[in-house]
């Protein structure tokens, strides 16, 4: 009996590990492209490339892989995947056999298209990371493209070790696709307050060594760096006639199009729920969740028994200077906010209604609000703005009371 | 040098020698501890490696933050004075031992 997870990055990690928990037998191949023993990827923008001498934390001791028995093949770029045959050609021509897939091939990040736009750095992988550190450290004025997660990371990172930092946001808002609208203006605020300058509405034009040209006015920079997102890594999955639609399309199950391969972790494009659709998370805690859930199933399916549906409490957390930032569950554009703010302590809560009914948290130095926004998520009640105001905002007092 | 014992939901013990500057989330995960995940990296958010310290030998370890507190806090009405998350503990120099129990508060 032989699974093999294609992608070593915290989804194909976190399936090895659970399916060896499942299942002290069954042969575990896990197959990665990289050199590196698999990492954790949050801290690479959280950590890594402001330190003079980044390091990086492995998920795993290179011990735990031998002692569980989990075949982890690194540098092994793979040609193709043979659906047919149940197996998958690697470029070193070597052939490996499954019974079951499981593809955690992650994303690639998005490249500037425009003149110069190869002189942008971003910001991945461990390499990545690593060089990039290096830039940072001898760049005086940094230029960040792209107001996301990543970007607004990576400004206030290298804000923090005094850099004169730009950062570029082509919509009107930063996090303007992640967050309440009240929430982003906050963390804008904070930003503009330590001296980030912040443009919106700035769409770079071209790059070279000295400036960037926006559609607003030409920055000065000595260094560029791009975080204007990623796409899925569908090639593998193409090639092997699976349903690809923004990720890899798969069912409530995690299963795609062929009951025999799941799609886990970022590449992922999974059923979420009526009101918001489909969905693919490119998270931490979606790499977690989805890898326990296709563990059990690849064990369920051997077994003949009823497979468990993916029914995720979707969270994530950016760290931006002395900024925590965490968000629980997926609000949308009909969502009315509901703000708890303590400026003394320079807390911020933000609470999300959909027909009066609470789908997501955002926090701002708050992990109590934030673990108790997940406890509301998970406790299967409506909640609703009523349920909030007659705690007078406690949420903590609603959790309790709820129990 | 340390050696940390963990003390399972079953009440079974493990036994494991720890390096000066490993966490007590990290070590568990590293050698396959059942009960403690780790799902955040140690970024103190996710309760996933809750244990309580039975006893410590040696070195005292460092008290809880206010946002360990604040995590902690949530699940219990009236906190454990030894509940920890692992992620926090990290071994110093002079530790010789700890006993850790753990307890899987919550898996979301």
């Amino acid at each position: 009996m032989s699974v093999v997870i294609i992608g070593a990055g915290h989804a194909g990690v976190a399936a090895a590990t659970a399916l060896r928990k499942l299942d002290k037998d069954i042969n575990i191949t896990l197959i990665s492209e990289e050199k590196n023993l698999p990492y954790h990827r949050p801290p690479l923008s959280k950590k890594t490339v402001y330190s003079e001498k980044p390091s990086c934390d492995l998920l795993l001791s290179e011990d735990y892989y031998i002692k569980n028995n989990i075949k982890l093949t690194r540098n092994s770029p793979i040609e193709d995947i043979d659906p047919e045959n149940n197996c998958i050609n690697l470029a070193s021509k070597e052939l490996i056999h499954y019974e079951q897939l499981i593809i955690a091939t992650g994303v690639e990040r998005c490249k500037l298209k425009m003149n110069g736009g190869e002189l942008a750095k971003t910001l991945y992988s461990m390499e990545d990371a690593y060089s990039l550190s290096k830039s940072i450290s001898t760049a005086k004025r940094i230029t960040v493209i792209g107001g996301g997660f990543i970007g607004c990371e990576i400004a206030s990172g290298s804000r923090k070790l005094g850099k004169e930092v730009t950062l570029l946001e082509a919509g009107p808002s930063i996090l303007g696709r992640s967050v309440a609208p009240i929430f982003a203006q906050k963390v804008a605020k904070y930003h503009k307050s330590q001296g980030i300058n912040i443009l919106t509405n700035c769409k770079a034009l071209s790059i070279d060594n000295k400036e960037v040209k926006t559609n607003l006015k030409i920055i000065s920079t000595d260094l560029t760096i791009a975080g204007i997102g990623v796409t899925p890594n569908v090639r593998l999955a193409t090639q092997a006639n699976l349903d690809v639609d923004n990720g890899v399309v798969v069912n409530k199950y995690l299963q795609t199009n062929n009951e025999n391969i799941f799609a886990i972790g970022d590449i992922s494009n999974f059923p979420f729920n009526s009101e918001t659709g489909r969905l693919r998370l490119e998270s931490i805690q979606n790499a977690n969740d989805q890898a326990k859930t296709v563990a059990k199933n690849v064990i369920a399916i051997r077994l003949n028994k009823q497979l468990l549906k993916y029914s995720p409490i979707p969270w994530f957390w950016s760290d931006q200077g002395d900024l925590k930032l965490q968000m629980v569950g997926i609000g949308n554009l009909n969502a009315k906010h509901h703000v708890l703010e303590n400026q003394k302590k320079g807390t911020l809560t933000v609470l999300h209604f959909v027909n009066d009914q609470l789908v997501a948290v955002d926090t701002m130095n708050h992990g109590l609000n934030h673990i108790c926004g997940r406890k509301l998520l998970s406790s299967n009640q409506r909640i609703s703005i009523e349920n909030i105001n007659k705690f007078e905002g406690n949420l903590k007092s609603l959790v309790n009371h709820l129990h | 040098m340390a050696l940390v014992k963990y003390i399972l939901e079953d009440n079974s013990e493990v036994c494991i020698e720890a390096n000066i500057g490993q966490n007590l989330m990290q070590l568990a995960v590293d050698n396959g501890v059942e009960g403690i995940e780790g799902a955040c990296g140690g970024s103190c958010m996710c309760a996933t490696c809750h244990v309580q310290i039975e006893s410590i030998n040696g070195a005292q370890i460092e008290d809880r933050s206010e946002m360990e507190v604040e995590i902690l806090e949530i699940e219990f009405d009236e906190l454990a004075p030894n509940s920890r998350l692992g992620c926090q503990i990290v071994i110093s120099e002079g530790i010789e031992s700890i006993t850790a129990r753990i307890v899987s508060i919550n898996n979301f």
